[in-house]
This record gives C-alpha cells, sequence and structure tokens, in this order.
C-alpha cells in the first residue's frame, strides 16, 4: 500500500485517493480517509465539443466504418477544454463505452474503472493544445501520443453501437490532467498501462459524455 | 479451486498474454448479442441532464459541502434480455477523486419480478436489492457531493442483466469484487447519466 499518492483532495470529506492498483485503490479507502490533505486547487476544469453537447446525441460521422456495419465515416469529434488545474503539464484522453460488453467490457479489458469498453486511449497531449479539430485524432499528429484501444489501434476508433432495437449507448471521454512531461511516457500504451503509469501524476479530470444509437 | 476461481485465473493469464505485445488479435466482437432495446430511465431527471438538489448528500459536520436530502432517484427499466434471473445496479462518479471516479451505491441481486425504485427505495434495505459496499463503506444511496469549484460532474447509472439468482451473491460485495463475480454471468447492459454541480 505503499505506493498509494495523494492526488486531490476532493467531495465533503477532504478524502483523497490515488491512482492506483485497481483493487488497491478501494482497499485503500479507509486508510487514507484520515489525514488527507488536499494538494491540488479545483479551477472548473472542463470538456466540450462542437460536435455534439454533453449528453447528447453524436452524429453518424463519428461512427465507426467496417466491420462495424455501420459503415459511418468514422471522423474524430471536434473537442475543446479549458481551465486546467495549475502544474499541468500534458493531457491524456480516453474514450470508453459504458454499455459495451455487457457493461464490463470486453475480455481484453481488465473489467474496472467503472468502464465499458475501451475505444480511444491516447496521451502526451502538450499543454499548449487545448482543442482538437474534427479528424484530428484519425491520425498521427504531434499534439498527442497514440496508446492502443482494446483493437491494438492508436488513433480514433467510433461508435459501433449494436444493430436493432439497441437502447442508446453512452460514450464517455475523460480527459486527464497530468504533471507529466508530454514525452516522458512511450507510444503504445493500453488503457490498463496507462492508469499505471498515472499513478499519482493524475491532478484532475474533465469528462463529456455523448449518446449513439445505431439506426 | 472452484470454477469461478478457475475461470478468473485463465482470464487473467489470458489478459497478461495479451498485454504482454506477443500477439494481436483483431477479431472484433461488438457487445453482447441479442438485443433487446434494454433501457434505463428516470422520472426524477433525464438523461444527460441535471439531477435535483434533493438527490444530492446532506450537510453535516463532516460533509460541509453537500447541499441535498440523499433522497435516492426514481429509477425504471424494460425490455431486458431473455432469460434474466437478477440485475446489478450501481452508481459512477466519473470525475470523483481527480478523475479516478467513485462508486456511490452497489446493489445487486435485484429480482427479475422489480422493474423500477421509487424514489428513496434505495435508501433503506429491503428485499428487492442485496447491498453492496460503496466508497463511503455504506450499503444504501449515498447522493453526489461535489466539491466547489468544479465543472458539473457525470453521474453514470449502470444497470448490468445477470444469469445469477437473486441470493447468490453475498452481501457486502465492493465494485471491483461484483465486477469480477459478474464476469460471464452478464447479459446486457444499459447506462442513464446524471449530471450535477454545486450550486453558488
Amino acid at each position: 500500500m505503499s505506493k498509494i499518492t495523494v492526488v486531490v483532495g476532493l467531495q465533503d470529506r477532504g478524502r483523497v485517493v490515488g491512482f492506483t492498483g485497481v483493487v488497491a485503490a478501494l482497499a485503500c479507502i479507509a486508510s487514507l480517509a484520515s489525514g488527507a490533505e488536499q494538494t491540488t486547487r479545483l479551477t472548473g476544469f472542463m470538456l466540450s465539443s462542437a460536435s455534439f453537447k454533453d449528453g447528447g446525441l453524436m452524429p453518424t460521422r463519428h461512427a465507426a466504418g467496417p466491420p462495424c456495419g455501420l459503415n459511418g465515416p468514422n471522423i474524430s469529434p471536434q473537442l475543446a477544454w479549458t481551465n486546467p488545474p495549475a502544474g499541468t503539464k500534458s493531457y491524456a484522453l480516453i474514450e470508453t463505452s459504458e454499455e459495451g460488453g455487457a457493461g464490463l467490457g470486453t475480455w481484453r479489458n481488465n473489467y474496472s474503472h467503472g468502464v465499458g469498453d475501451v475505444n480511444l486511449v491516447v496521451y502526451g497531449i502538450p499543454v499548449s493544445a487545448n482543442a482538437f479539430v474534427e479528424g484530428e485524432l484519425n491520425q498521427p499528429s504531434p499534439n498527442y501520443v497514440s496508446g492502443k484501444n482494446r483493437f491494438g489501434q492508436g488513433t480514433w476508433r467510433g461508435m459501433c453501437a449494436p444493430p436493432g432495437a439497441s437502447a442508446p449507448h453512452h460514450y464517455m471521454f475523460k480527459m486527464i490532467a497530468t504533471d507529466i512531461d508530454p514525452k516522458a511516457l512511450p507510444a503504445g500504451l493500453s488503457f490498463q498501462d496507462l492508469i499505471k503509469r498515472l499513478e499519482g501524476h493524475a491532478l484532475d479530470a474533465a469528462v463529456l459524455i455523448g449518446t449513439f444509437a445505431n439506426p | 479451486m472452484d470454477k469461478f476461481q478457475c475461470r478468473l485465473l485463465i482470464g487473467a493469464g489470458a489478459i497478461a498474454f495479451i498485454s504482454s505485445g506477443s500477439v494481436s488479435i483483431v477479431t472484433a466482437v461488438e457487445g453482447p448479442p441479442p438485443q433487446t432495446g434494454f433501457i434505463l430511465t428516470s422520472t426524477t431527471f433525464k438523461d444527460g441532464e441535471m439531477l435535483p438538489a434533493r438527490v444530492a448528500f446532506t450537510k453535516g459536520p463532516n460533509s460541509p459541502n453537500c447541499v441535498g436530502e440523499n433522497i435516492s432517484p426514481q429509477l425504471a427499466w424494460d425490455k431486458p434480455p431473455p432469460n434474466v434471473k437478477s440485475y446489478a445496479l450501481t452508481m459512477h462518479d466519473v470525475e470523483g477523486s481527480g478523475g479516478y471516479g467513485d462508486f456511490d451505491l452497489i446493489a445487486y441481486g435485484i429480482p427479475p419480478s422489480v422493474r423500477s425504485f421509487a424514489e428513496g427505495e434505495l435508501n433503506r434495505p429491503s428485499d428487492k436489492f442485496v447491498g453492496g459496499r460503496n466508497v463511503w463503506n455504506t450499503f444504501t444511496w449515498r447522493g453526489m457531493c461535489p466539491p466547489p469549484g468544479t465543472s458539473p460532474h457525470h453521474y453514470v447509472f449502470r444497470l448490468v442483466a445477470t444469469d445469477y439468482e437473486p441470493k447468490d451473491l453475498p452481501p457486502g460485495l465492493t465494485y471491483e469484487e461484483l465486477q469480477g463475480r459478474l464476469k460471464g454471468h452478464a447479459k446486457g447492459a444499459t447506462a442513464l447519466v446524471g449530471v450535477f454541480v454545486r450550486p453558488k
């Protein structure tokens, strides 16, 4: 439990947890509840998109192409972020489907962190960047380092809600502000690898959720 | 070693093998068939919109920033996958604890005959659910309480249809323990998202 790192004091009790190993974190919360120290001032860090509204439907142009069955153009959405916490050196961005894999994620994930399927893992986004234009996450760029999604891909992989009478799925974009130099992490990290590397380096996170139903 | 431990071991081995980078599998299986339109809704709030303050946690000596009455929201679900034997319900504050995320409600063993919870019904134990252990070490609804100065937080309610009998799982499971037990037993999921920001 010595690996627990104080990230940020939050919520009403000033409780503190770190980006730690999955099981260890929950097990440790009780021991961390006392002696919490607030290390980061919350700034209203916020993620938004010109492509869709928080909680609203995402356009079909962002949906996946073959073999998904949707034949979407697979264009990554516009994203912008503001008010990062002080001390931010780079950002990491993950996109997950809440309903994917029956809510557990595919077997390639570790069934943890409350995520379903992991569709996008990028990081090393320099603090000078505050937006991605539409399509910018479709090809490698100096504005980010590619990780690996559940398909082993390092770029945008659009929504592929199952066909039929499926209720809308929820796609969560989580932007994590870190104190890590943009070039510090190697390319190709999986979601699980990234979370481990962010342990003790995450300052705050901003979330944006879009929905999509297979027409 | 029982079947569950066995599956766990095999699963962990598979994950370790894959993440070692020695293979790259591109066969894509999208979600769980069959899709029935399984959907979770609430009369307390709409998907993607603000939760009312009465759902938030109450102010107290240890919770000076909280602004609500801690009344659990109404929830209802429809069109479950076939042969559901029980449901599991979790509520996840996805921005909580610096982005790590907090689980404020863990409930499972919900019988298939149950299709809704009235407001406040998740505030006390009942035969309609088995309480798991949330991040606050409680076993019933624990309303949201984002700190001052944040942008709106997102609260994901996720209902998983399972093939477990309602009394198969012991009470008090944490989120991680529940997720482990649901491996191979989850038949479909539906989510509902509310947002909340502390009033100025």
